[in-house]
């Protein structure tokens, strides 16, 4: 462990160079590291309002390894319950998700209310005579939030609140889900699939490595999944939102450029968008993005971009959601939503969720060649020669200091946080890493 | 003894259709016998047992036989003598026949029905959509089944432009994500979401993907073998079809990665019979037995 911790101590002064080691893709004291001090700590995302929307739906979901129920209590709040019997340990649920008045344990039949109270068990009475049923209600996470329906929770009772953690990220968070009324949906149940990867890969990925686009995906302009021009699309802005947490816009230098406005959303969608709570900055902003990417510290991504899985149809805008969950060292589930604005046509919702599933999640045109290299980098990650001679992978694209590329800081953006053009540019990442290494630390 | 049809082959359904019709004949019934479909035409407005041609859908042209049929083969056939005979063979059915050939060498095919000859009502006016479909004799799960191992075999050979040619126009291919539910909810298939979703169209995308430079996914391509085995048959719902189920194990191995991934799932698929004797897959919907997959993604087909 001393071994690990003077590792570790080193890694804010190779980010700081604009490096990473390479093995902390694969390295089981750094997974248990992760559970241990970033997972029990940080907040974390665990599912959209509108999966749960009447009283009683529940769903299971995990922090970190662990599962915990997720449900709308008789009372119409959002719970987070870890799902383990305070008798024995065994696990409530054994369904992904449903509805119900209370959840009873497979084993000697303890139930719990949709709060988490204990309210029964077999002969109660006689077998637990004296028992204090308060003192045995399921383990609640320690602070639940919700912000444009997306639902966080934090293990540690001492995390700052979920506006202060997100810090200039909520500015972007509504630029995107706080455009409509009515607010956003999940369509569907997500998409599950597991991957010899670690997780950090995929948050890495969406914080904004545009630069693999270009030639990994060169696929998806040669058969028309999306229409922005290659060069063009790395026009834009990379966004240090806050301590970990990033986002980048594709957005065409012009103004009065042509492409896609409101990432491609159909007019009839973009109809109902309005500034309301939004500055006029942000609505311009939100007008202007032909794409966004992001990733919400520590294992949340999002994409809202015009694309689609069949040339015969037009890009159509589209929100997909997806959480990079630690499964075991060197391994992930990827989640994937897809969302639509509350009220969009039948047709329109229909349209965006087929070109949804045809680009990201397992059969999606983009993603199923994201996932090799991911594996690759994952299998490396673990070489022992690599950690013989200290491998570095390069994060130096536009450092600041390194004199690497051509980014530049753009001062008159009107959001908050760092703001890099153009999106050639490899410090979201740094951002990213520097908060994960903060936990990993033990700083957090 | 009464004549029963002549039979000759043709090459191309629709316009032997157009050019008999014209002539005043009625399409009363087409068939499926061994690998060729058969159209039996009648002169007859309302029934069946009248003489009718049976034409042949299949390569090359030219007379096949005439035949009549015989309450008594046996007493035909002993009436023909020396004459050269193939047969007689029994249908699944009962029903015998034999060919004779006649001292040119052209065969007559001999009929004893095990029932009553075939008498079916006559169809509506559009011959050519709601002739009555029907096998006789012949169990096309064999026909289907090896149809499946076509299938699977350009697939798993990575000829993935020839298993296109299999697919039909119209043709819906889904999966549908699963979800655990308690027992009593069901098998948990999600009626709203799905893992893949196509059409001929996007299939038509990742066809051109796969087949470029740049489609990492699959490029070297997975080993795989499909398993394909417990093919079940139904008379689809619309004349020509075959609803076939079918349960498939999937290895999939890739680069010298020791492990394996394998998918397994129910086929449920819409198979179609096409004019010129074909099958084409006109939807499949893959229910598999995974919530979560057990694969990094889905760029093979299942």
């Amino acid at each position: 462990m001393t071994d690990l911790a003077a590792r570790l101590a080193e890694i804010p002064g190779d980010l700081d160079q604009g490096l990473l080691p390479g093995y902390v893709f694969n390295d089981p004291q750094i997974h248990r590291l992760e559970l241990d001090r970033l997972f029990t700590k940080a907040w974390c995302f665990v599912g959209h309002e509108s999966e749960i929307p009447a009283n009683g739906d529940y769903m299971v979901r995990n922090i970190g390894e662990d599962p915990f129920i997720v449900v709308r209590d008789d009372d119409g709040a959002v719970r987070v319950l870890l799902d383990a019997c305070r008798h024995r340990g065994t696990r409530l649920c054994r369904a992904d998700a449903g509805n119900t008045t209370n959840f009873r344990c497979p084993y000697h039949g303890w139930t719990y209310n949709t709060k988490g109270d204990l309210v029964g068990a077999p002969a109660i009475n006689t077998a637990y005579k004296g028992l204090d049923k308060s003192q045995w209600g399921l383990i609640p996470a320690a602070q639940v939030e919700t912000v444009h329906g997306l639902i966080f929770a934090s293990l540690d009772p001492k995390a700052a609140p979920l506006d202060d953690y997100l810090g200039g990220m909520r500015w972007y968070l509504d630029l995107m889900f706080g455009l409509a009324d009515g607010g956003m949906e999940v369509v569907g149940e997500p998409n599950r699939f597991v991957l010899d990867a670690d997780w950090k890969i995929g948050a890495d990925n969406f914080s904004g490595d545009d630069y693999h686009t270009v030639f990994l995906h060169k696929s998806m302009w040669d058969v028309g999944a999306i229409t922005i021009p290659p060069v063009a699309n790395m026009q834009g802005y990379h966004v240090h939102a806050a301590p970990g947490h990033s986002v980048t816009f594709s957005i065409a230098d012009d103004e009065d450029d042509g492409g896609p406005q409101f990432w491609g959303y159909d007019p009839e969608i973009t109809a109902a968008f309005r500034q309301g709570d939004l500055t006029a900055e942000q609505f311009a902003i939100a007008r202007r993005s032909r794409i966004c990417v992001g990733t919400v510290f520590p294992n949340l991504s999002f994409l809202m971009a015009p694309l689609t899985e069949d040339p015969a149809h037009a890009p159509t805008g589209l929100l997909s959601l997806r959480q990079w969950q630690p499964a075991g060292p060197g391994r992930m589930e990827i989640w994937n939503w897809v969302l639509a604005w509350k009220g969009t046509p039948e047709a329109l919702r229909e349209r965006a969720y087929q070109a949804s599933i045809g680009t990201f999640g397992p059969a999606g045109l983009f993603e199923q060649d994201d996932t090799e290299p991911w594996q690759s980098i994952t299998r490396m990650s673990g070489s022992a020669y690599g950690r013989a001679v200290g491998m570095k992978l390069n994060y130096q694209m536009g450092h600041q200091g390194a004199g690497i590329g051509s980014v530049r800081e753009v001062t008159d953006f009107p959001g908050p946080g760092t703001v890099l053009a153009p999106r050639y540019e490899e410090g979201v990442q740094i951002n990213f890493y520097r908060r994960w290494a903060h936990y990993l630390n033990g700083d957090a | 003894m009464r004549f029963a049809h002549a039979s000759y082959r043709v090459t191309d359904r629709a316009t032997c259709l157009a050019f008999y019709t014209a002539l005043g004949f009625r399409l009363a019934e087409e068939a499926r016998i061994g690998d060729a479909t058969h159209l039996f035409l009648t002169l007859d407005p309302e029934g069946r047992g009248g003489p009718e041609l049976e034409l042949v859908l299949a390569p090359g042209t030219g007379y096949r036989h005439v035949a009549v049929a015989t309450d008594d083969l046996d007493a035909a056939l002993a009436r023909l003598g020396s004459a050269p005979v193939r047969g007689p063979i029994t249908t699944p059915s009962g029903t015998r026949l034999a060919f004779a050939a006649d001292p040119d060498g052209y065969e007559v095919e001999l009929i004893q029905y095990a029932g009553p000859a075939p008498s079916l009502p006559a169809s509506p006016s559009d011959a050519d959509a709601s002739a009555p479909f029907r096998s006789i004799d012949v169990d096309p799960t064999p026909r289907v089944t090896q149809f499946l191992y076509h299938e699977a075999e350009l697939l798993d050979d990575n000829r993935v432009r020839d298993w296109y040619a299999l697919l039909a126009e119209d043709l819906v291919y889904e999966v549908p994500l699963r979800v655990t539910r308690e027992r009593r909810h069901g098998a948990g298939f999600s009626p709203a979401a799905f893992h893949q979703r196509d059409t001929y169209s996007s299939i038509a995308a990742r066809v051109k993907r796969l087949s470029g430079e740049f489609a990492w996914a699959e490029d070297p391509p997975s080993r795989t073998r499909r398993i394909v085995g417990n093919v079940r048959l139904r008379p689809g719902d619309a004349p020509g079809e075959h609803l076939v189920r079918s349960n498939l194990m999937l290895y999939r191995g890739r680069g010298d990665a020791p492990g394996h991934h394998l998918i397994v799932g129910e086929r449920h698929d819409v198979l179609r019979e096409t004019p010129g004797g074909d099958l084409l897959i006109a939807r499949r919907t893959v229910y598999l037995d995974h919530t979560s997959l057990p694969t990094h993604n889905l760029a093979i087909f299942l």
